[in-house]
């Protein structure tokens, strides 16, 4: 699925085997995951039934079936930034094997669509994990597949800044480009590695690791191990430790409700900072103020002051920390 | 009411027997609970599915946080040294405050993440492998003498009872070990239901029986306090000495964020369903410290009812209470509340630190390509492993250097705090100052716990062990001309911590990169991961079915409502 600037928002491999309309079914839901204001979709005429009432009714999204899509689509791309109404082509081809386009330069960019909440809970659920392949190839070259017990097929998910669509593997490796009009030939940055090495994938519980015509379950969460071998890294072209891929310590997401909280710039305001909070420090304080109570009378039912008082604070404790739970409590 | 000494102890044994029994075979029905259609994942092993809610959780964390060993040794320690010894009640009522958000946090980036433990945390948020590495180690090295505590803990039951703590106690840690292998953590959250309904039956009849023979809590009082006055030592009393306070409340507040580093508690929490099962657990559980208080106060009744131990074991200063104050059937309850109330713990403990073994030292270092069914395998052979370790030192060793060990093991997972906690809120120590402050944390606490000698013996001036005699470090060595001690862990913290703040801008200065922070601030504020969990099949199956469309309708208007605030 690509926005209405080409730029690919999530990405779906399968088998040839699987049929399209079926596929597309996860792909919405991962778009919709990750993409919440994207309310409109346009795909050509492969996707039309069932689907779309699916959509509606389960994603409320709205497919609009297009005779031919036309390739590249121009429409307002509009995720957080642009404008409220979301528009989406959704591309959605019947195809072999595709090579995918490595994360280009646009960190942001990459990360925008890469990492959002989306993709690590569906990974979490279990059905997708995202590992890093060689530019270029091919789709039994991604080494982490994962697949559900409803989804026999091999699944990988990308996400990554592309303004050409999709290369077909066929063709061999097509050239990368990012938004900036940068190219790289397809392997120049070596070694494989993994493209998003966030995602750490927990097969769900009602899955099955295993994949047709792989004899061994994938290891999972590979990516995220590598990630973080530091020195294993390929070194970046700019030989800083903090290269273009690399991900900055702050950003933000703009599908993030911290994107508001937060503005453009400054220092952000953690999500759950709360007022209420101060109130934990008085029972906090008072059993640790021994002066306070270290004294035997009043007594209370035969206890001296010093031992009833320490008990009777754990109900003190009990309801500030309630009043507190109470106030900041987020609505559903 | 009072017990004849050399009674048959038949019923008893039988009561505590026949629950152990019942609670063995819980264990391995645990497994079938809510059962998954795959266990062999580390979640589910590991983590009960992720899906307890609050009762559940309650029962876990209570079970978790109150260990045999408190129910035992607390009273033990009021028995010994009166007011000192209740540091236990002001520290389990300030550690829900003090972890009401961090506890929260913890479980939403943990959930957005998949971790299991606070190191693979540790890892993501600070990028440095190594600084995972000794994080893991630390907790693992400190909970191991943790699990050996709850076993001091059955022992003393199992002496007053009149069995033979060596094979008795191999048959307990064999069934716990057992069902631990089989089930996971479904098995203790089970179990932990039984160990609540015994202690707080226990309590209940401590307290009829105190308020309703004698004179009451006032007789006990008087006769605690003679017992005091006539002692030498200097340190026991109903009140605190003046040099004693600030040891009392280090020792509080270091518990109480110790107690939030254990790989044991990070697992009970990481077992709740969402944000606000943990939170309504940290609202209801300072309600159990109550609890905690009456048994830590049936020190006193054991004073004034002329309590002996057994032996030298003064442990063994609450079974023989109830052995005394009881019928035989209420003090059987009593026992097996106690018995019960090791396994749980243990249990979790023995996960916890198998998780910490599989995620963060087999997966990176032995099998960076193993697959869930293999972790799982894994954390439940180091399970396994850990228990038995911990059998060795009470069998093999002796019961004091257990609780030395768990001591030390308290000092030492204190230093994880920079990392794991102020990681939960920031970012900005460096990698390596956290390093090296850990490592400084590490030497100088153990090396504070070197200088203290144990202090005993009739006239209490008695050197009887020249090192690790206790935690509460002299002022005096440092030159102050004070009487005051302070609790070592919090000072080796503190030290810890100034070397960590030092050495972060140096190393930014020296341009040494930092790690690459993999969590977003969203991640700690996200909920109710499972839900996608369960959608996906959903989804991918068709449209949800009757039961499932409210929870639908609800995601949606969740979605619109999201939109919404975007839009404002």
């Amino acid at each position: 699925v690509v926005d209405t600037c080409g730029l690919l928002l999530v990405v779906l491999v399968t088998g040839a085997h699987a049929q399209t309309r079926d596929a597309a079914r996860l792909l919405l839901w991962a778009l919709r995951t990750c993409f919440p204001t994207v309310r409109l979709l346009w795909a050509d005429g492969g996707y039309s039934g069932q689907l779309v009432d699916w959509a509606t009714t389960a994603l409320t999204l709205t497919v609009q079936i297009v005779r031919k899509l036309a390739w590249p689509v121009i429409f307002r791309r509009a995720h957080g930034f642009h404008s409220a109404e979301s528009a989406l082509a959704l591309v959605m081809l019947p195809c072999g094997p595709i090579t995918l386009q490595l994360p280009n330069e646009r960190t942001s960019n990459r990360r925008e669509f890469a990492s959002p909440t989306g993709w690590r809970s569906l990974a979490r659920g279990g059905s997708i994990s995202t590992e890093g392949s060689m530019p270029g190839a091919r789709t039994e070259d991604a080494r982490t597949v994962v697949t559900g017990t409803a989804w026999p097929t091999r699944l990988s998910t990308y996400g990554g800044g592309m303004d050409k669509g999709p290369s077909w593997g066929d063709r061999g490796p097509a050239p990368r480009s990012d938004v900036d009009g940068r190219f790289y030939a397809g392997g120049e940055r070596g070694r494989s590695r993994p493209m998003y090495p966030g995602t750490a994938a927990a097969p769900p519980p009602g899955s099955t690791v295993s994949a047709p015509g792989a004899g061994q379950p994938p290891p999972h969460n590979v990516g995220y191990r590598q990630s973080v071998r530091g020195t294993d890294r390929p070194a970046p072209p700019a030989s800083s430790e903090r290269g273009p891929w690399f991900e900055p310590r702050e950003y933000r997401e703009p599908s993030s409700p911290d994107h508001l909280a937060t503005g453009t710039t400054g220092r952000a305001r953690r999500l759950d900072a709360s007022g209420w909070h101060w109130l934990l420090i008085v029972p906090i304080a008072l059993p640790l103020s021994v002066p306070l109570y270290n004294r035997l009378s009043p007594t209370a039912f035969g206890l001296p002051f010093f031992y009833w008082w320490q008990l009777g604070l754990s109900v003190v404790a009990t309801t500030v920390i309630g009043i507190v739970h109470a106030a900041t409590r987020t609505r559903r | 009411v009072t017990g004849v000494p050399g009674v048959n102890h038949s019923l008893e044994l039988w009561i505590f027997l026949s629950i152990f029994a019942l609670v063995t075979v819980m264990g391995f029905a645990a497994a079938r609970w809510h059962r998954p259609t795959d266990i062999h994942t580390l979640a589910e092993w590991g983590l009960g599915g992720k899906a307890f809610g609050n009762w559940v959780t309650f029962f876990l964390l209570s079970g978790d946080v109150y260990t045999a060993y408190t129910f035992v040794a607390v009273p033990a320690l009021v028995y010994g040294v009166g007011s000192a010894g209740f540091f236990a009640v002001p520290y389990v009522i300030a550690v829900y405050p003090l972890l009401f958000v961090p506890l929260v946090r913890f479980w939403s980036v943990s959930h957005m993440h998949g971790f299991v433990t606070s190191a693979e945390f540790v890892e993501a948020r600070f990028g440095s492998r190594p600084l995972s590495l000794l994080v893991a180690i630390t907790g693992i090295v400190a909970t191991m003498p943790y699990i050996a505590l709850q076993l001091v803990g059955i022992e003393s039951v199992l002496k007053v009872v009149g069995l033979r703590p060596g094979w008795s106690l191999t048959i307990a840690f064999v069934v716990l070990a057992a069902f631990t292998f089989n089930s996971g953590l479904r098995a203790p959250a089970l179990i932990s239901i039984v160990k609540n309904v015994l202690i707080i039956w226990t309590v209940l009849a401590a307290l009829v029986i105190v308020g309703t023979t004698g004179s009451g809590w006032s007789g006990v009082f008087s006769a605690a306090a003679a017992k005091f006055a006539a002692s030498p030592s200097k340190t026991d009393g109903l009140l605190l000495a003046p040099a004693s306070q600030l040891n009392y409340v280090t020792l509080a507040i270091g518990s109480a964020a110790a107690l939030f580093l254990y790989p044991h508690t990070l697992t009970g929490v990481l077992a709740a369903r969402n944000r606000s099962t943990v939170r309504t657990n940290i609202t209801a559980l300072p309600l159990y410290t109550f609890v905690l208080g009456i048994l830590a106060l049936l020190g006193f009744v054991a004073i004034s009812n002329g309590v002996k131990p057994v032996g030298t074991d003064v442990n063994t200063v609450v079974p023989e209470l109830f052995q005394q104050v009881f019928p035989p059937w209420c003090a059987g309850l009593a026992y097996a509340g106690i018995g019960v109330g090791a396994l749980v713990p243990a249990a979790i403990m023995s996960i916890g630190a198998a998780n910490m073994f599989t995620r963060n030292i087999y997966r990176p270092y032995i099998r960076p390509d193993a697959t869930e069914e293999q972790e799982t395998r894994v954390s439940r052979f180091a399970s396994l492993l850990v228990k038995l370790g911990a059998v060795l030192v009470i069998l093999a060793i002796n019961t004091q250097f257990a609780i030395d060990l768990q001591l030390i093991g308290g000092v030492i997972i204190l230093q994880t705090l920079p990392a794991v906690a102020i990681g939960l809120y920031t970012a900005w120590l460096h990698r390596w100052a956290l390093i090296a402050g850990l490592i400084t944390g590490l030497t100088t606490g153990l090396l504070m716990l070197y200088q203290i000698p144990r202090i005993g013996g009739p006239d209490a001036k008695t050197v009887l062990r020249a090192h690790f005699g206790g935690s509460a470090w002299p002022l005096a060595h440092l030159g102050l001309s004070t009487k005051a001690s302070v609790y070592v862990g919090l000072l080796a913290l503190l030290i810890n911590l100034l070397v960590a703040a030092v050495a972060t801008p140096l190393l930014r200065a020296m341009g040494i990169p930092d790690g690459r922070d993999r969590t977003r601030p969203v991640d700690y504020v996200a909920d109710e991961g499972g839900k996608e969990l369960h959608r996906l099949t959903e989804i991918i199956d068709g449209a949800p079915s009757h039961g499932e469309e409210e929870e639908v309708s609800n995601w949606r208007s969740g979605i619109r409502a999201g939109s919404q605030a975007r839009l404002r």
